[in-house]
């Protein structure tokens, strides 16, 4: 009952969650911050995803963009590649 | 006069091939890795150098060649993944709201979010969950994982990234929304509940 009466007055938490990840990347517009806020303060489960969703943001903004994780290959992988790209800058 | 200009160029040619043979391995290590497709990763590598040795002059000597190189070629991997978000061949597959939500909008029993054991920032320290977030994100539809990538290897805000991409904010949000879901339940399963 609780539930219904959430969605009812203030949001589901399909929305709740979209706007959990449009904060991220967006701003939000007022109304859209007082919503998703009553909706947090009512909602366990949104207020865990929003919670895991924060650590998948931090996790993915430090690796993907860490070079030094790349997976090595063996050195001769690349020896025809270095020659090809010599002879294109000496042109 | 011409000769002084002549031994500037020569430096630079010598310049640029030693740089291609000192990084050219780790590069395409890493646009391997980002690609996951061997043609384009050494497009992107060659296309690197060419870009570097056109604009050499923007290159401050203070700044490691490395770290110069990385930032192109990282924006020449961008480029690759706004290609891949815009193709109309990688659209297919994904889980749509619906598998997470009831019709009443409501988290579904099975994707109801848990909490999760251990959830801290220093999960990146460890190679194995490195490996399965990897593994996550290549389970993905493809034009969702490029966006994500595109998102955080870009670093650039959302505004942005849908300029680039002339898609609008809300298509941008809502294919991440769909994404992150996938993401997050992908992780618990294979992860935080094993």
């Amino acid at each position: 009952m609780k539930k219904r009466i959430i969605h009812f007055f203030v949001l589901s938490c399909k929305k709740a969650s979209g706007l959990i990840e449009k904060n991220l990347y967006f701003k939000l517009s007022l109304p859209e911050r007082i919503q998703l806020r009553w909706h947090l303060t009512l909602c366990d489960a949104c207020s865990t995803y929003k919670k895991q969703s924060g650590l998948l943001h931090d996790l993915l903004s430090r690796h993907e963009h860490d070079h030094t994780q790349a997976p090595p290959l063996p050195e001769d992988a690349t020896q025809e590649l270095k020659e090809k790209i010599i002879r294109k800058l000496e042109h | 006069m011409k000769e002084p200009v002549k031994n500037v160029r020569a430096d630079a040619n010598e310049m640029m091939k030693s740089w291609v043979t000192l990084f050219t391995h780790s590069m395409y290590e890493w646009a391997y890795y980002k690609v996951a497709d061997k043609a384009t990763a050494e497009d992107l590598v060659q296309e690197t150098f060419l870009s570097a040795f056109q604009s050499l002059d923007r290159f401050r000597q203070e700044s490691q060649p490395k770290t110069w190189l990385f930032s192109i070629l990282n924006h020449k991997i961008t480029d690759h993944f706004r290609k891949k978000v815009k193709s109309p061949l990688v659209n297919e597959g994904g889980a749509g709201l619906d598998h997470y939500f009831d019709h009443h909008g409501e988290w579904g029993d099975h994707s109801r979010p848990q909490q999760w054991v251990g959830d801290d920032s220093h999960l990146l320290d460890r190679p194995e969950f490195r490996n399965t977030l990897d593994e996550c994100m290549r389970r993905l539809p493809g034009s969702w994982s490029a966006a994500l990538q595109l998102k955080y290897l870009s670093e650039k805000d959302g505004k942005e990234i849908c300029q680039d991409l002339q898609i609008s904010p809300s298509n941008f949000w809502q294919m991440l929304h769909r994404a992150k879901l996938q993401l997050r339940k992908c992780l618990e399963v294979h992860w935080f509940k094993r």
